[in-house]
């Protein structure tokens, strides 16, 4: 899996040398095992490249510790969440680009090899770009694969993309980065997607690193042990433990009794124990890509698609006090469709609608509808009804919904709020478009508007729910796409979150903060600008004592 | 007896059969399908999720898909999981044995409830009948999620005796692993039998066969063990033909609570993300597990008691 799925891409120029980490030509440590307790299942496969049902975050983890990784080593670039930029990683440096800026060469360091020793050539990356880009491999990122016209390996050390189109420097590096090497000796005349008659799907025998498994029970817990010959240097710690599903009360029991000595997304409900706890280490930090919160609007109906209505309501939601009742005041208020911490393209002059119910109730009165008895009175005389619909899995959001209600009561308004599972919950918004209010989550992806964001907000979208559709919004986002200078990119994308705002289509609430909880027994983790810790690279100087 | 065993046999034949045809459409028209969840992600278009649905067999009328099933069904095969994508009795069959584990050990432990049951009654209103209402009564009352829990609290994180997840290696540390959570699955059991058993043994002590039997000069133990004990037991055979369902088809909220890796939990696994093949692979295991319990429960109550072979 390359950088680009999860990492995208930022426009500062050039990347910095190979950032070797400092435990890289460390030699094997005597220390303890790092032992994550995990809130969800493992990964249901160990592809490298999965398709759009395997493509989780649990496969996104054990994919950084056997296939180098989504930001780490695992690919010809990485993408560096502190720099927010790429830098070389199985390159032996940036690559050379063409006057024409589409095509990408590529030479690939001399110390390349895969778990069994066996050399680690261009050839194995060949091999899977002509499996990733068969459609019938189903890879989850065939569309950005698309975007290549070719892709040739001259000799073992060179792989040389070309791109149809020029693209602006950090999308145009996210696209020829998304190929991850294959040990196409092993793959070579096996089943790509059959895991019944190929079992490297499901325990693969050969892998790039840092980690090889040791033990994998889907259902239980999974076990890793370090390759020595892993090319940025062998890990730190002797084994990494994954146990699965562990109920958030008993993750966390698990942390203070010392089973387990890290959680990665400690929920809310532990946070003030585990900071007040002195055996552990709590660290917290809101993400350039951070997950946030989000009200969308149907804009199909008619009440809605009124844009005066749509900032009353925004006009009646305290960020601040939501934040609190949701999430614990774990995260930051957003004010535009880009999180406050991704300094790179948000734009902080936007219309803000900060808490103001006066403005609220003025607002409605001027797009007509008067206040009777406390009711908001439709145009049909009845009072005005809002069905808010959101997940029932997602606690924050179920407290936002009770939040709404009694806020829009102050309006006149009588909000329905109806929890539905998961899936339900996707099908009625995205699949029926049967709501008023969505309570959304998005982020955590690329930092790139174009890679992510994008989706929801130009006409007819894939993650368009609210209807939205701007003819100057969808021009600006292409121009966007293909402007090779960043600065007038910047400009667009100023632009843009400018116009969406003044819209309103959706009314963005806060960005979330991550948490993650450690034992003190464990050492050198620091945090970066990425929604979760670098699982693949730190682990290379990450220590735990015994 | 044996027209009783095979008209039985057969009302539980249409029985399971309607229940399975039933059970797969509430699956299928349950809003949101597989693909549903998929949405949410960016790089999955609108092509993409038509295509998975094709995949997946979806897009044909469900009448057509049912008869797929069924026939499929019939040879044992319920199709590849679509997140596993391996077949589903594969899944199923791994997360077997830990449920079946975990269901026996909480059977033995909810069988404790037959003597409880028995000493209470036949030491009414005494020291021994007390302590045991109250363990009933507390177990009765306090939610399984809590009990674990706190035992986990309790018993895991402070002192470290027995620790969660499926245990490995000697019987001693399989049993360090089960213990807990098979006590409290078992506990629900226990409760029942002991309540059950110790009004069926009041009910039968003022009966007056055992009036006569200790009218012959039998001594208490003779007449507890020998008349009111076989009498009283008679319903507990009901109740243990219910618990084969769950011995086979796992607790979900056990199994979540102490991350056992058994059917329960991939139960709602499968339910959360509508895999449907694992899904109904799933329930047709335990209506199966249900139908044939309650089969030889009445069978077994046919056997013992001759007047139910001819209701």
């Amino acid at each position: 899996m390359s950088a680009a799925s999860a990492a995208g891409a930022s426009t500062t120029a050039g990347g910095k040398p190979n950032a070797t980490p400092a435990a890289a030509n460390a030699t094997p440590s005597a220390g303890g095992a790092l032992i994550e307790a995990a809130l969800g299942n493992l990964s249901k496969t160990l592809h490298p490249y999965p398709d759009s049902a395997s493509y989780t975050q649990p496969w996104i983890d054990a994919a950084a510790l056997i296939w180098g990784g989504a930001d780490g080593g695992g690919a010809l670039l990485a993408f560096d969440w502190d720099t927010l930029d790429y830098r070389p990683a199985m390159a032996a440096q940036m690559p050379r680009v063409s006057s024409d800026g589409k095509t990408f060469t590529f030479t690939l360091r001399g110390d390349l090899t895969w778990s069994d020793g066996s050399p680690l050539t261009a050839d194995d990356f060949q091999f899977a770009y002509e499996q990733g880009d068969r459609e019938d491999n189903r890879y989850v990122q065939l569309d950005l694969l698309q975007d290549i016209a070719t892709y040739r390996t001259p000799d073992r050390q060179t792989v040389e993309v070309a791109l149809k189109d020029a693209r602006p420097r950090e999308v145009a590096l996210g696209i020829v980065n998304i190929i991850s090497p294959v040990p196409k000796n092993v793959w070579s005349g096996r089943a790509w997607n059959d895991a019944a008659s190929n079992p490297e799907i499901l325990h693969p025998s050969v892998v790039l690193g840092p980690f090889r498994i040791q033990d994998f029970l889907i259902a239980e817990h999974a076990t890793f042990v370090p390759l020595d010959r892993y090319y940025l240097g062998r890990p730190t710690v002797p084994l990494v433990e994954i146990l699965a599903n562990q109920q958030p009360t008993v993750a966390y029991e698990s942390l203070k009794s010392g089973r387990a000595n890290w959680v990665h997304a400690l929920p809310p409900a532990q946070y003030e124990e585990a900071k007040a706890n002195p055996e552990l280490s709590v660290k917290e930090w809101t993400a350039a890509n951070a997950p946030y919160r989000s009200l969308e609007f149907n804009l199909a109906r008619p009440f809605l698609s009124d844009k005066r209505v749509r900032q009353a309501l925004a006009y009646a939601v305290n960020r601040a006090d939501l934040l609190d009742v949701a999430d614990q005041g774990l995260g930051v208020p957003q004010y535009s469709f880009v999180q406050p911490t991704n300094q790179r393209w948000v734009n902080n002059g936007v219309d803000r609608y900060d808490f103001d119910l006066a403005r609220a109730g003025q607002l409605m009165q001027e797009a007509g509808y008067r206040l009777q008895n406390d009711q908001l009175l439709g145009k049909d005389g009845q009072q005005v009804r809002l069905q808010v619909v959101y997940p029932t899995s997602s606690g924050p959001r179920t407290r936002i919904a009770a939040y709404l209600q009694q806020q829009y009561r102050q309006l006149g308004i009588a909000v329905d709020a109806k929890g539905l599972d998961f899936n339900a919950y996707t099908d009625q918004v995205q699949g029926r478009h049967d709501f008023d209010i969505s309570l959304a989550a998005y982020g955590g992806g690329s930092i790139d508007p174009d890679l992510g964001v994008k989706a929801q907000l130009i006409t007819n979208g894939q993650q368009n729910v609210t209807g939205y559709s701007n003819p100057r919004v969808d021009d600006l986002f292409k121009q966007a796409a293909v402007e090779l200078d960043s600065a007038r990119r910047k400009q667009l994308y100023d632009q843009i979150q400018a116009l969406v705002n003044a819209d309103l289509p959706s009314h963005y609430l806060y960005a979330l903060n991550s948490v993650d909880a450690f034992s003190n027994k464990v050492h050198g983790v620091t945090t970066h600008r990425g929604n979760r810790l670098d699982y693949n690279n730190a682990l290379l100087a990450w220590s735990v004592d015994q | 007896m044996t027209s009783f065993v095979v008209r039985r046999a057969a009302q539980s034949v249409v029985l399971f059969f309607i229940v399975i045809s039933g059970v797969f459409c509430l699956v299928h028209l349950t809003p949101g399908g597989p693909e549903a969840a998929l949405a949410q992600n960016p790089r999955v278009g609108v092509d993409e999720l038509q295509q998975l649905r094709q995949r997946f067999g979806l897009n044909d009328a469900l009448p057509v898909q049912y008869v797929k099933w069924v026939t499929n069904a019939a040879h044992l095969d319920f199709g590849q999981s679509y997140f596993y994508q391996r077949p589903a009795t594969q899944v199923v069959g791994e997360r077997l044995m830990p449920t079946l584990q975990l269901g026996l050990m909480a059977y033995v432990i909810a069988l404790l409830g037959v003597p409880l049951g028995a000493v209470a009654a036949l030491h009414r209103g005494r020291m021994a009948d007390t302590l045991v209402q109250l363990i009933v009564t507390v177990g009765a009352a306090v939610p399984t999620w809590w009990l674990g829990l706190s035992s986990i609290v309790a018993l895991n994180s402070l002192t470290g005796w027995f620790p969660n997840g499926q245990g490995q290696g000697n019987a001693v540390e399989w049993l360090k692993y089960i213990i807990l959570p098979a006590s409290v699955l078992g506990l629900g059991g226990l409760v029942s039998f002991a309540r059950l058993v110790r009004s069926g043994v009041l009910d039968t002590l003022g009966e007056d066969f055992v009036r006569t039997a200790r009218a012959k000069g039998l001594g208490p133990s003779l007449v507890a063990s020998r008349h009111v004990l076989t009498n009283a037991l008679l319903p507990v055979i009901t109740l243990l033909g219910g618990l084969l369902p769950s011995v086979l088809s796992g607790t979900l909220v056990t199994e979540y609570v102490f991350a056992w890796p058994g059917v329960g939990r991939l139960f709602y696994e499968a339910a959360t993300s509508r895999d449907y093949p694992l899904l109904l692979a799933v329930l047709t295991m335990t209506t199966f597990a249900t139908i044939l319990g309650t089969l030889m429960a009445d069978v077994g109550y046919g056997l013992v008691d001759p007047r139910v072979r001819y209701a």
